[in-house]
């Protein structure tokens, strides 16, 4: 079985451990607790008959990208950016922390994450696209579940 | 003469005014007197006030006295420390004792109780003792002293330095999530060396109690190895120089290329090296036993 390193991150509150749980757990609460340090957890994926283990690191928060640990992203096959819809503070520097990842992150996708899409309807999400610096490539809700098996499966597809 | 006589009766008089104006007050005097004089009396008087102000002092103390307290036993630490130092010490050199006596009990207990099985069964154990104490000259007591302080590798893992996947496991009992294990120790292990910013140093031990994990750099891979008992430095030199050798003869394969063979292939070469001598002393010990 093939193993890979994604990182969840992204700043403080954005969903990125709700993401994990649901994704690893099934499982999804309203009670914010925030990460200390970093969480790890695996899951395994089948793609097309070939099963890939996800090993993922759940990141603590935080507002710029430049603080957290550079050792956490070495190794890395992938790099979940993850933002909330709700908080523009969580996207408004978003093409210099993606540049950023990408500086430190050699090889690695990079998938940019709207999360929270449960709590904005779809004029917002217009306004939303027209301000935001770069296209993310997928919208979540942690809460509801919506496209988070997909991001996660669309990305064993893309280690393949 | 008129006068003088007079004079006597009035005093007479007075003195019988006296008596009766006063007799009450004489009486009371009296009364007083042999209440102070008794003791039984007077205690049966007094002691129920002296007690009713026991028990208010008894509640009331902390808030009555407190300040003139603290103040009196600050004033008496600082001017008799060296009093207190001496008084302290011989205690505390007694508990110490004490502690050490216990454990030096518990320990020679422990050796007493091997050395009984050695002397009354011919366990595979007991003779080997024998058999290495005679040939080494080594008391056979020492001999089992090392025995009970023995370090014990519970498992080992071999992970990818930057990622922390694994690229192969080995364990005296199947853990189940040695991918986690392997990722979070290398978390640990990232967060501790960023922290202290020494560049080019690593994290080389994880200590808790009475367990411990021992980490083994290298280039692109590291060992974490788990293992229970006092680890000495002589004993930390060979368990290197072991992973090393293993290392050199064992890990051929492209360690950035972790494949389903080659983890199975690593982690039997691991089991082989490190258990499988191990696994075979301990059955043999458990039939000896």
């Amino acid at each position: 079985m093939i193993s890979k390193k994604v990182i969840l991150t992204g700043s403080f509150g954005v969903g990125k451990t709700s993401l994990f749980n649901k994704f690893i757990h099934d499982k999804f609460s309203d009670k914010y607790l925030t990460t200390i340090g970093v969480k790890v957890n695996k899951k395994s994926v089948s793609v097309d008959g070939q099963d890939i283990s996800l090993l993922l690191w759940d990141i603590a928060g935080e507002v710029s990208q430049e603080k957290v640990p550079t050792s956490f992203y070495l190794g890395a096959s992938a790099i979940i950016f993850v933002f909330d819809l709700t908080r523009p503070s969580t996207f408004n520097q978003i093409a210099a922390n993606i540049t950023y990842l990408k500086g430190i992150s050699g090889n690695a996708i990079i998938k940019v994450v709207g999360n929270k899409r449960d709590l904005v309807d779809d004029e917002d999400i217009t306004r939303i696209k027209e301000t935001i610096e770069m296209p993310w490539d997928i919208l979540t809700s942690a809460k509801t579940g919506a496209n988070v098996e997909d991001l996660f499966h669309g990305l064993a597809k893309e280690f393949i | 003469m008129n006068k003088v006589q007079h004079s006597e009766k009035e005093e007479q008089l007075l003195k019988k005014l006296r008596e009766i104006i006063l007799r009450d007050d004489r009486a009371e005097l009296n009364h007083l007197q042999d209440l102070i004089n008794d003791p039984k009396q007077l205690s049966s008087k007094v002691s129920p006030i002296i007690d009713e102000h026991i028990d208010f002092l008894k509640q009331n103390f902390p808030i009555e006295f407190e300040k003139a307290v603290d103040k009196l036993v600050e004033k008496k630490i600082v001017e008799s420390q060296d009093q207190i130092v001496n008084l302290i010490y011989p205690k505390l050199d007694l508990m110490i004792k004490k502690y050490v006596t216990s454990m030096f009990q518990k320990l020679k207990d422990s050796i007493d109780e091997r050395l009984d099985n050695v002397k009354t069964t011919f366990s595979f154990n007991g003779i080997k003792a024998r058999f290495t104490s005679v040939f080494t000259g080594v008391k056979q007591s020492d001999i089992i002293l090392t025995d009970i302080g023995a370090v014990v590798i519970e498992e080992i893992f071999i992970i990818q330095q930057d990622s922390g996947l694994l690229v192969a496991v080995a364990s005296k009992s199947k853990h189940i999530d040695q991918d986690v294990i392997a990722g979070m120790l290398t978390a640990i292990k990232s967060f501790v060396e960023d922290a202290f910013d020494k560049g080019s140093e690593d994290l080389e031990m994880i200590r808790y109690e009475n367990s411990k994990i021992f980490l083994l750099n290298f280039q692109s891979y590291y060992f974490a190895v788990s293992l229970t008992g006092s680890l000495s430095e002589i004993e930390k030199e060979k368990l290197s120089e072991e992973l090393i050798t293993f290392a050199k003869e064992d890990l051929p394969f492209n360690i950035n290329d972790i494949t389903e063979a080659s983890f199975k292939e690593a982690s039997e070469k691991l089991d082989l090296s490190f258990f499988t001598e191990a696994r075979a002393k301990e059955n043999q010990k458990i039939e000896s036993q």
